[in-house]
């Protein structure tokens, strides 16, 4: 991906799921991590993990289509991250 | 505002803290009028749930009146509300079974993975709980932000007393849908563990149902006499061996159905018992099954139970409403 830090390419796909479960929706992303397997973990470490933020991001998508805002806990609009 | 909010084991200080706002557009904002504690606020204030964090503000049974509301709430300033203790989003394939307290999108996505490692699936997000259901601030508080508040809150006419809807916010429905659980048909007998505010709403909800016997088990003398004041039969634990007793005061075959409204705190020196409570301290988030356990063997043969409240993991299914 263009102007990223880390060089990745993916696709998301969507398709019906079965008996009115809604819709499945599937983000493939393949990267390199920077700094190689080291990297990789360090970034785990600091949860910055691209498997982690692909799944928190699809959640947030999912959230916005159902409800059409992302859930949040804070008591003030400063505090939102 | 002044908050009751958590400082450790046993430690709630009221404070100042900052007034809440509008975050996001279904968001209204309610000025509290009335608000109870919980026998799931003891599990907190005993840190048995993991996922408490210093600051927090405290409560998840409340009541009052609107002050703001965002673009997209349904509510108007002025109404007088009762907040259900679960956020629910309304759009959910949860929300759309009526299974609200499964709801997938009031937990914060940031807070659903130590929910999900540790029960299967991500829980939902009550007021006024732990970090592992969003830490969302409560309503022991003079302010508090209601999420989603198009879907939960109750609009409560003027002239009816706080006392007398303030309990649709959880120990209500919590007691009504134990007993709707335990599948009462007319006639049935069925016997309820703990008379604590659960434990009455479950007995009186169960006679609405039908039940042709209730028979309460605890051992505080007050609650007995209140069970008693209900119209439920009532067995004091520690005076008499309650299988025997339920055996015998149903023809020797057992209760159609057994409900437990005491929950993850039970009390009592039974082994296996003991065996919890030490499980409990070394092992935040563990539950007590004594009671759970003694329903089980108690139930007739075919019949029902069901629990009022749960969290733990001898059990960890999600309750649905
Ligand atoms: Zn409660
Ligand atoms: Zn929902």
């Amino acid at each position: 991906m263009d102007g990223s830090e880390i060089e990745a390419e993916g696709k998301v796909l969507f398709r019906d799921a079965p008996a009115g479960h809604g819709s499945v929706d599937e983000a493939t992303i393949a990267y390199r991590p920077q700094g190689g397997t080291v990297g990789h973990w360090i970034a785990k470490a600091f949860r910055a993990d691209p498997r982690l933020q692909g799944r928190h991001e699809l959640k947030r998508l999912k959230m916005l289509v159902e409800t059409g805002e992302i859930a949040t806990s804070v008591n003030r609009r400063e505090e939102r991250t | 505002m002044r908050a009751l909010t958590f400082h450790g084991t046993r430690d709630v200080r009221v404070e100042t803290v900052p007034d809440p706002e509008i975050v996001n557009p279904r968001d209204a904002i309610i000025e509290i009028t009335s608000t109870a504690i919980c026998g799931s606020d003891l599990h907190l204030y005993d840190v048995v749930i993991p996922g408490v964090q210093k600051g927090d503000i405290r409560g998840h049974e409340f009541m009052g009146r609107v002050v703001e509301t965002g673009p997209g709430s349904t509510l108007r300033k002025g109404d007088r509300v009762v907040v259900p203790f679960t956020i629910l989003c309304g759009g959910c394939f949860f929300c759309q079974l009526g299974q609200f307290s499964a709801c997938d999108n009031s937990n914060p996505v940031e807070k659903q993975d130590a929910s999900e490692a540790a029960y299967g699936h991500a829980m939902a997000g009550p007021f006024g709980y732990s970090h592992l259901t969003g830490g969302y601030p409560g309503g022991q508080a003079q302010y508090v932000r209601v999420p989603f508040s198009d879907v939960g809150p109750i609009v409560v006419p003027d002239g009816v007393p706080d006392e007398q809807v303030l309990f649709l916010s959880d120990i209500l429905p919590t007691g009504w849908m134990a007993a709707e659980n335990a599948e009462i048909r007319p006639g049935d007998t069925v016997a309820v563990w703990g008379c604590g505010p659960v434990g009455l709403f479950a007995v009186q909800s169960a006679m609405i149902m039908g039940a042709g016997r209730v028979i309460a088990i605890d051992h505080h003398p007050h609650r007995l006499d209140l069970a008693r004041g209900l119209g439920a039969e009532v067995i004091d634990h520690t005076r008499t061996h309650v299988l025997e007793a339920l055996m015998e005061m149903s023809g020797g075959i057992g209760p159609d159905a057994v409900i437990d409204a005491v929950g993850i705190e039970s009390h009592g020196f039974a082994p296996d018992n003991m065996l919890d409570t030490i499980k409990q301290k070394l092992l935040s988030g563990a539950d007590r099954g004594h009671v759970l356990r003694m329903a089980l063997m108690a139930v007739r043969k075919g019949g029902c139970r069901s629990r009022g409240s749960m969290a733990g993991w001898s059990t960890p299914s999600p309750s649905g409403r």
